[in-house]
C-alpha cells in the first residue's frame, strides 16, 4: 500500500517567517498525517518561539494525553437509555433533552432546547443529543 | 488477558430504518457544558466533528481556517475550523475521564456530534461490550 508523505521541511528552501512557515502545515492536514504535523510544529516553535499561531496550532494537534478524575463519578443513564430504544426514532432530525425517562424537549435546534431547559431548575445534566434525520443514511 | 479501565457507561447501539446500520453513540460532556450529550463513536473518521451549535454554545468561533483542509463527508465537502476541547467521558461505575481532544469545528456539519480516530479515540484505551452494551475507557 503506498503511503502518501509530506517532504521534510530540511530538503526544501526555508520560510522566511512563521506564517509562511504554517502555509506547509496544510499538506500534513490533507493526508491526516498528525504525527508529522506535530513534529514540523515542534520544529517551528523552535525557530519562533514567541509565535502565538504556531503555539496555537500545537496545542489544537497536541494537547496531551487523558487523565483520569479521581473520585469524580457520572450518573446512570438507563432511563434515558430505555426512552432512546423505545421513542428516538420517532424524533428524526431533532434535538433531545431527557432525563431519566422523562422528555424534556424535541426541537430542531440546539439553541431552542438550551431554552426550554433554562427554565427547568435541576435538570442542569439532562441528557441532550441528535436523533439524526432519514436523510442521514 | 485482563486489562483495567477508569469507568465505563453505557452506549446506544440502533438499527434504523432497516438499513442494518449500527450506530455506537456514547455518552460525553463537551467542555464548558454541565449537560451530557451523546455523540457517534467512528473509528473511521478522522477527527472529531462537531456542529456548529455545540461548538458555538462552548464558545468557539466557527469561521473557516484557511490552513484547514475541508472535510470529505456523505454531505460532501465541509469547511471548518480545527480547535482544541475538553470532553469528558463520563462514567456511570469507575471515574470520569478527560480528554483534550481535537475537533472539527464546522456550521456545514448537519449531522450529531462524531468522537473520531486521530485527536481524541488515539488518545485512549476504549472497549466495547455488545453483551452489556457497555463503553469502557482508560488512559493510555
Amino acid at each position: 500500500m503506498a503511503v502518501h508523505e509530506v517532504v521534510p521541511s530540511s530538503s526544501q528552501e526555508a520560510p522566511g517567517d512563521p506564517e509562511e512557515a504554517l502555509l506547509r502545515l496544510r499538506d500534513f492536514l490533507e493526508v491526516s498525517d498528525t504525527r508529522g504535523a506535530v513534529a514540523y510544529l515542534r520544529e517551528l516553535a523552535g525557530r519562533w518561539p514567541d509565535s502565538e499561531r504556531v503555539r496555537h496550532y500545537l496545542n489544537v494537534l497536541d494537547p496531551g494525553p487523558a487523565r483520569v478524575l479521581h473520585g469524580q463519578r457520572s450518573r446512570s443513564f438507563d432511563g434515558e437509555r430505555a426512552w432512546i430504544k423505545a421513542h428516538a426514532h420517532e424524533h428524526p432530525g431533532r434535538w433531545i433533552a431527557l432525563y431519566g425517562e422523562e422528555l424534556l424537549a424535541s426541537e430542531p435546534t440546539l439553541v431552542a432546547v438550551r431554552e426550554i431547559l433554562r427554565q427547568m431548575p435541576g435538570r442542569e445534566d439532562a441528557l441532550v443529543f441528535f436523533v439524526p434525520g432519514t436523510d442521514w443514511w | 488477558m485482563i486489562q483495567e479501565y477508569a469507568g465505563f457507561s453505557h452506549y446506544r447501539a440502533d438499527y434504523l430504518h432497516g438499513a442494518h446500520l449500527l450506530i455506537v453513540a456514547v455518552p460525553c460532556r463537551f467542555e464548558k457544558a454541565t449537560r451530557p450529550s451523546l455523540a457517534l463513536l467512528d473509528t473511521a473518521s478522522t477527527w472529531c466533528v462537531l456542529p456548529g451549535e455545540v461548538a458555538t454554545e462552548a464558545g468557539y468561533d466557527l469561521k473557516p481556517d484557511p490552513l484547514t483542509p475541508p472535510l470529505h463527508t456523505r454531505f460532501g465537502l465541509i469547511h471548518g475550523r480545527l480547535e482544541r476541547m475538553d470532553i469528558v467521558l463520563p462514567a456511570e461505575e469507575g471515574e470520569d475521564l478527560p480528554v483534550s481532544a481535537t475537533c472539527f469545528l464546522s456550521e456545514d456539519w448537519p449531522g450529531p456530534p462524531v468522537l473520531g480516530w486521530k485527536g481524541f479515540l488515539e488518545r485512549l484505551r476504549f472497549a466495547l461490550d455488545p453483551n452489556e452494551e457497555r463503553f469502557y475507557f482508560a488512559p493510555l
